[in-house]
């Protein structure tokens, strides 16, 4: 992966910067080798880079004038919440700061007339909905990394969950944000209400990956807890079966809280771990849940129960009580650290496909991880389409993170040729960047890149990152693309 | 002057031409929202003539249609398949007395209907779109599945964009099932601070609440579910709240059909301001209001409308809102007089020139419908 090549001039002036941004924010700077090096990576640890400093900045105004500085002195921003990113979103550049907005760590206030949350980016996800159990609520959106992964880092990628087929991702559940652009203007998009005037620019900005602005204060949207949850553990004999199974939920008009698959490997993986009770004779797992009163979910999973049976349900167990249930979700979304135990490396692949084409992708998966060598167990969240296949790798093994690269990429742009997009939840970041020319033309991404010019005209923030091509600001107005050819085809690619 | 294109090409090609001589487009498509529409240009761009086919997939949740669908089609032909758009587009009949328009206007309008607050507004159910830039050209943005963060979210910027960053030509919408069985519950509240208070009760807890509106002295709770559900979700609802009547199936949908677009609640000169704020903020909109001014309350009091008799003086409603809400509220007039009272009030200056360079990337010559890009751009 080739990142920007560093500017050699901003990297010999390492001292001057650290001290400019340390009269920013005294106690808030990192510049030794050793300090910024657990800052070198994110959750996909393939990629390891050491940025030039580290700054932890407390208040809106640090960053307004870290940004400024920046924007005036043409240093390189990455701005990084828990970093648990599997997209290298917060992966470092060599020539840039790291923003790491862990100190802003407070939730400021929780409007329950409004129902929702004002919120600082650093909090957890998982943080916003223990802060709001007593009086009933919750937060919709449960990326499995919840209990680390920030609330601004969420913003920044639009976060998804195991629930979002019913409560959707981050942006639906997102009402506001404070944004400080790079040249440390300070915007409010959104708030308390449930619409904003002008354009949707608080749309815009949430999923894009660091590269518009830094989000130093979020407006979430917050839930009265369902009165009710309960799971179906349902197992069957082939995945085919399963995926029948949830397309004929669908289409009987039922939108369950959770419709989750395991493949064979995933589930054993994840029962040898978490001693969830999942069935380890079964091809395919499938977690459904049913939320609200009572005779809803009684309703609902009675329905589910009839449409799994006519599927050639083997396994049928319904949670008794809280604690069941939630152990029931503990093995799913302990299945990424459960096949972490059972192969030396694993690489989180995240695509999205029309349902209907699960089987034939899954074959394809199958054939592209066989054809580098490798295994594959497969996580989905079935009710849209999301498949999370976990290639198993050894990093020791020379060759075999090249393979599972390779095989990472293929598996998208088949799920891409079959009608699909390259990320459901993870983000594109540096891990998909050069396969986006696989889902858009030439066109349609300039369309997009060009909005990084309205945001960050030199490129400062995040470069490197979700495009395979910088933008090129001053020349864009000028620019024309003719029969989906890029003007400048010899510019390298980063 | 009229463009009227019949493929995409075509339309590229309108709008290069239009670009290269300065000249502004008036984007429409069967001009339904007058009031919220084009204005004035130099041509008239009429979009009625770019078709092609519609793709419902019930199965997979998604539809991908033409913008130039008309609305009401699109709505009869979810309904075979026992679906519907959640977000519940307003028809803009009503209002302007235009037809109910195309669902090209619904997204480029972006107007969510009762359901806002509780399934998401129009822009959490665009999921793709084509379309044609201000600089004429092709592109597409989104995609065709439900679960999709790749690439900048273009679907959600261009919805509500009222045709001034690019022209839609196609767009795909996630569509849910309707729920079988519905009532609503009529209770009587006298003022907009009583029904706001009721509703902010009623929807702090999980009961299956779609849709909460107060109009003439009485607050509107819908509820939606299964059959069988339905009958315990209204009793745990009634014991909570105060003595009201219900009002079950055809009846509730009708009842939500015209809270949506204002049917009903109309005089034919009424001037009619539509102010989205916090719930919270509602009873003191209201109580700066004058005694002449009808107010229809709508999510949960998060949207206020105020109808103001022709006769009546137009009224400040950017001041009075801005006055009950600060910068957490805004206001714009649909339909009504001559006033020198601007419809929209400018954005703050920082997202005014924000929001400018936006509209620059997409439209560098300014020829997409100028006069509806939010007021202080320009």
């Amino acid at each position: 992966m080739k990142m920007p090549e560093p500017d050699a001039a901003v990297m010999a002036r390492h001292a001057q910067i650290a001290a400019a941004l340390g009269a920013i924010v005294p106690d808030g700077v990192i510049a030794d080798g050793a300090g910024v090096s657990p800052y070198g990576s994110d959750g996909l640890v393939m990629y390891r880079q050491s940025p030039l400093a580290v700054v932890l900045p407390r208040t809106t105004s640090q960053v307004s004038q870290v940004l400024a500085w920046c924007h005036a002195n043409g240093v390189k921003v990455v701005a990084r919440g828990s970093g648990t990113s599997l997209s290298g979103g917060a992966l470092p550049l060599a020539d840039g700061i790291v923003l790491g907005m862990a100190r802003f760590n407070r939730i400021l206030s929780v409007d329950y007339d409004n129902r929702c949350a004002v919120v600082q980016p650093g909090v957890t996800n998982l943080a916003v909905s223990q802060a709001i159990a007593h009086k009933g609520f919750y937060y919709a959106p449960d990326p499995s990394s919840q209990i680390a992964c920030s609330i601004g880092g969420n913003v920044a990628e639009n976060a998804g969950g195991v629930h979002c087929l019913k409560y959707g991702t981050t942006s639906p559940n997102l009402l506001g944000v404070e944004l400080v652009l790079m040249d440390g203007t300070v915007l409010r998009l959104g708030g308390p209400g449930q619409e904003q005037a002008g354009y949707d620019l608080l749309g815009l900005v949430c999923g894009s990956e660091g590269l518009l602005g830094v989000v130093t204060e979020a407006t979430v949207r917050i839930l009265p807890k369902p009165a009710t949850s309960r799971a179906l553990l349902l197992g069957f004999p082939s995945v085919a079966d399963a995926s029948d199974c949830v397309a004929a939920i669908i289409a009987a008009g039922i939108i369950p809280a959770g419709l989750e698959m395991m493949d064979a490997l995933a589930v054993r993986a994840a029962e040898d771990f978490v001693q969830a009770g999942y069935p380890t004779d079964v091809e395919a797992l499938m977690i459904a849940e049913a939320d609200g009163s009572a005779a809803e979910v009684d309703d609902q999973l009675a329905r589910i129960t009839q449409i799994a049976n006519a599927h050639n349900c083997t396994h049928l167990r319904a949670s008794s009580d809280e604690a069941q249930r939630l152990l029931f979700w503990a093995g799913r979304k302990a299945a990424f650290p459960a096949v972490g135990r059972i192969a030396s490396d694993y690489y989180c692949v995240d695509g999205t496909i029309p349902r209907r084409q699960l089987g034939a992708v899954l074959g394809q998966i199958c054939a592209i991880v066989a054809r580098h060598g490798l295994g594959v167990a497969n996580v989905f969240h079935a009710g849209d389409g999301n498949l999370h296949p976990l290639v198993m790798y050894d990093a020791s093994v020379p060759g075999q993170t090249e393979a599972a690269e390779a095989a990472g990429a293929e598996i998208l742009m088949a799920c891409v040729d079959a009608g699909g997009v390259l990320t459901g939840e993870h983000g594109v970041g540096v891990e998909k960047r050069d396969l986006m020319e696989h889902q858009f033309s030439a066109i349609d991404l300039e369309v997009q890149s060009r909005l990084k010019c309205a945001f960050d005209a030199h490129g400062l923030l995040n470069p490197g990152k979700l495009f395979p091509t910088l933008s090129r600001c001053a020349e864009m107005n000028a620019m024309h693309v003719h029969g989906g050819q890029l003007p400048f085809p010899e510019l390298p690619r980063f | 002057m009229a463009y009227r294109p019949a493929t995409a090409e075509e339309l590229a090609a309108m709008i290069r031409d239009a670009a290269a001589h300065g000249r502004s487009l008036a984007v429409s498509g069967t001009g339904s929202r007058p009031g919220i529409g084009p204005g004035a240009a130099d041509a008239d761009l009429d979009l009625t003539g770019l078709g092609g086919s519609i793709d419902h997939d019930p199965g997979e949740l998604l539809l991908t249609l033409p913008a130039s669908t008309p609305l009401d089609h699109v709505e009869k032909l979810l309904a075979q398949s026992g679906q519907c758009l959640a977000f519940e587009p307003p028809s803009p009949d009503a209002i302007w007395g235009r037809g109910h328009g195309t669902i090209g206007g619904a997204v480029a309008s972006g107007l969510s209907g009762p359901r806002r607050p509780f399934a998401g507004a129009c822009r959490d159910h665009v999921l793709g779109l084509s379309g044609v830039t201000g600089r004429g050209e092709i592109f597409m943005a989104g995609g065709k599945v439900l679960k999709n963060v790749t690439g900048f979210d273009l679907p959600r910027l261009l919805t509500g964009s009222r045709g001034t960053l690019a022209v839609l030509t196609q767009i795909t919408l996630k569509v849910l099932p309707l729920a079988p069985a519905q009532a609503t519950l009529l209770i009587p509240a006298e003022t907009a601070a009583m029904a706001t208070r009721m509703m902010a009760g009623a929807c702090q807890i999980d009961g299956g609440i779609t849709g909460a509106a107060w109009s003439d002295g009485q607050v509107q709770l819908r509820i939606e579910s299964s059959p069988a559900a339905l009958p315990v979700l209204v009793d745990a609802a009634r014991s909570r709240l105060p003595t009201g009547t219900l009002i079950e199936d055809q009846e509730s949908r009708a009842l939500w059909a015209a809270i949506a677009s204002l049917h009903g609640h109309l005089e034919s000169d009424d001037i009619i301001w539509r102010c989205p704020l916090p719930a919270s903020r509602a009873p003191a909109l209201a109580a700066l209001l004058p005694p002449d001014a009808r107010l229809r309350l709508d999510w949960a009091g998060a949207l206020v409308w105020v109808l103001l008799s022709a006769g009546a003086a137009d009224l400040d409603l950017h001041a009075i809102v801005a006055q009950a809400a600060g910068r957490d509220g805004h206001a714009e007039r649909l339909r009504g007089s001559a006033s020198p009272i601007p419809a929209r009030a400018p954005l703050e200056p920082g997202l005014a020139a924000l929001s400018a360079r936006v509209k620059a990337q997409f439209d560098p010559a300014g020829i997409l419908s100028p006069a509806a890009a939010p007021a202080g751009t320009a």
